[in-house]
């Protein structure tokens, strides 16, 4: 109890809130801007975060997720184009609405749907997350390993476009991962006589290269081929009527069981590896369609439609950290990322965070309930701001990520060899995106591969070198029983669609 | 799916399982530490996930062998001339601003490329050119080391 009382007393100071402001609109600005998205932020801002300190620096990243993922919505309503993808679904009735002249109402619908669908996952994550730890402390280094082999599977099979091209990036992710230094002798592994690569590649390197470079360097080249958006200035026209720029406590009571259903969903959606907000968005909309007693108004300017999207998309950010937190096993890309930010700070996330870091977790906690209020405040009062945003030419925008990215990259040890990685990792990225192999599933097996092989390298010396070990007890044999099975099962689905 | 992208898928594959035996058979091997007495030696998980990859491209290989490539759907590969070229400028951006950067710091490595990165996106006017880049820099030099105390090149 003393632990809760002083994380959440940690969370709420000046210092904290200010960052976390920070954070929030910068993820916001971010979010807005198509192209850019949360996870990428995370990864250019983590190396910074390295002078904060823990909780700041978390709670900075995690800001930022959510600003990001609000942000999104702002282009998909005023421009018909998602700032992020998890935004595609408000297109639908947000684009129609500001088309309508309702730009500025759909924005604040989309507000209040993100805040209350964060808000509704923060508190199960705070609810949940600790007595799922102390069932994880139970699991031994063969459990933990049939757990990872299994969200491997997992995220290939649900994240990629196809399950082989997702595990080939798994397997590339964890071969690279491999170069450093051998956990057990400590040798030189892989490192080809280079002094900077005994240290191991970064983490924010890969991410920095993969996420952030490689995605600017994709959409300069699809860029070529779109034509220009319109302006978006109107939506601000002082002639429209109040009602059609506000949302009135009874319009949002109305679009409360919506809400609350979307929430709902995205929880669940989130607290599973692999499945992204991008799902929980979609699935949110159409629960929402068919559950509408005018169905057939959903994609023509209705705001439950943009209630329904953007509360559950946002509502996958607290739960995408329960698998985090409890097992060390990063649900999707943007924990992936934060795992960074806690190995900077020399904290490892998983079954033990509770026991010896109990009061960073709770100001954690607090600092993730201000970000839903923060986030409320700022998106309401600088509204105009982020939609101006908009307008700044990508010409301007990209070049300045680029430079961002080299500082990021540069900074992550102070090498201009991490610049150089960086930049390795950015054309990797870039052929994979164009390859269709999943970028994502390498991230996730790269950042898995120290705790995979650690857990291997345990569950051998603990059975005499019997890695069967892993098959004859019950729970390990049951994950791998699972993975075998979901294998199976998705090698017999058709290849998706390329989105 | 699309030929272009069948045949692509091919091309891949080919050279996913050639990377993969150069892996296993060459690279691992001379770069990866002797056994130690306990645990399992450093080379099993490399060799392993160059395996599984090797495998899965072998699959994907069949999945997509030239008997498969339907005539009619003819649409173009995933990677093109167009990309490589655009891939290659960008290479050369980044590597003038590295460069610059790390022989003239970070002031000057950051004028350099966001104003080449600027010119490469298509903007034109030297005023904003200039303005920008000059800026840039300079505001993020000052919120690094001013507000973090972070040293910089």
């Amino acid at each position: 109890m003393e632990a809760i009382l002083a994380g959440f007393a940690d969370a709420f100071t000046l210092g904290n809130i200010i960052y976390l402001a920070l954070g929030v609109g910068i993820g916001v600005i971010v979010g807005a801007l198509p192209g850019l998205n949360g996870p990428m932020a995370i990864a250019l801002m983590v190396p910074i975060t390295y002078y904060m300190g823990p909780l700041i620096a978390v709670a900075f990243l995690i800001g930022l997720n959510k600003g990001a993922s609000f942000g999104g919505s702002i282009a998909a309503i005023l421009l018909n184009t998602p700032g992020t993808p998890e935004a595609a679904a408000t297109c639908f009735d947000g684009y129609p609405l500001a088309k309508q002249g309702k730009g500025e109402k759909a924005l604040k619908i989309s507000l209040y749907a993100s805040v209350t669908g964060d808000t509704f996952s923060d508190l199960v994550l705070i609810f949940v997350a600790a007595p799922i730890a102390t069932l994880a402390l139970k699991m031994g280094p063969p459990e933990i390993f049939a757990v990872i082999v299994f969200a491997l599977a997992m995220i290939a099979g649900l994240e990629a476009d196809s399950l082989l091209k997702g595990l080939i990036g798994a397997c590339l992710g964890i071969t690279f991962a491999c170069v450093g230094l051998d956990p057990v002798s400590a040798m030189p592994r892989l490192a080809f006589d280079i002094m900077e690569l005994e240290e191991g590649i970064s983490v924010i390197t890969v991410g920095i290269g993969l996420l952030a470079l490689s995605e600017i360097i994709v959409r300069l080249e699809e860029m070529k081929h779109e034509a220009q958006q319109g302006d978006n200035g109107l939506i601000f026209d002082k002639n429209i009527s109040k009602a059609d720029r506000t949302i009135s406590w009874a319009e949002y009571r109305s679009c409360g069981k919506t809400i609350f259903r979307s929430s709902l969903i995205g929880t669940a959606l989130g607290a599973l590896p692999g499945l992204g907000a991008t799902i929980a968005s979609f699935l949110g909309y159409g629960a929402a369609k068919r559950a509408s007693k005018d169905p057939d108004s959903f994609g023509k300017g209705n705001i439950e439609g943009v209630a329904a999207a953007e509360a559950a998309n946002n509502a996958v950010i607290g739960a995408n950290l329960i698998p985090l937190f409890t097992l060390g096993i990063p649900g999707n890309v943007a924990s992936a990322m934060l795992i960074g930010a806690f190995i900077i700070h020399g904290v490892t996330p998983g079954p033990l965070l509770f026991e010896e870091n109990g009061q960073l977790i709770y100001g954690i906690y607090g600092a993730m309930l201000i970000a839903n209020v923060l986030n409320l405040l700022i998106g309401n009062i600088g509204l105009r701001f982020f939609a101006k945003a908009l307008s700044i030419s990508s010409a301007i925008v990209f070049p300045i990520i680029m430079f961002v990215c080299m500082t990021g990259a540069y900074m992550a040890n102070n090498s201009i060899f991490n610049v150089y990685m960086m930049f390795g990792f950015a054309f990797l990225g870039f052929l994979l995106k164009k390859l269709k192999i999943s970028f994502i599933t390498f991230i996730i097996g790269f950042v898995l591969t120290p705790m995979l092989e650690l857990s291997f390298q345990q569950t051998l010396i603990m059975s005499r070198n019997n890695p069967f070990i892993v098959l004859q007890r019950p729970i390990s044999c049951g994950f791998i029983i699972l993975t075998a099975f979901f294998i199976w099962r998705m090698a017999k689905k058709p290849a998706k669609k390329i989105r | 799916m699309r030929k272009g992208m069948r045949k692509t898928d091919f091309i891949v594959a080919l050279m996913l399982i050639g990377f993969s035996i150069a892996m296993i058979f060459f690279i691992i091997p001379a770069w990866c530490p002797e056994a130690g007495e306990f645990g399992a030696p450093s080379d099993v998980l490399p060799i392993t996930a160059m395996a599984v990859t090797g495998i899965l491209s072998l699959l994907l290989l069949l999945k997509n062998l030239p008997g498969t490539w339907k005539k009619e759907d003819e649409d173009p590969a995933p990677i093109n001339r167009g990309s490589w070229i655009h891939l290659a400028k960008y290479a050369g951006l980044f590597a003038c601003g590295t460069l610059v950067f790390s022989f003239l710091g970070y002031i000057a490595g950051g004028i350099v490329t966001i104003a080449a990165g600027m010119v490469v996106c298509g903007e034109r006017r030297p005023a904003l050119i200039s303005a920008v880049a000059v800026a840039g820099p300079l505001i993020m030099y000052a919120a690094l080391w001013y507000g973090l105390s972070m040293p910089l090149p």
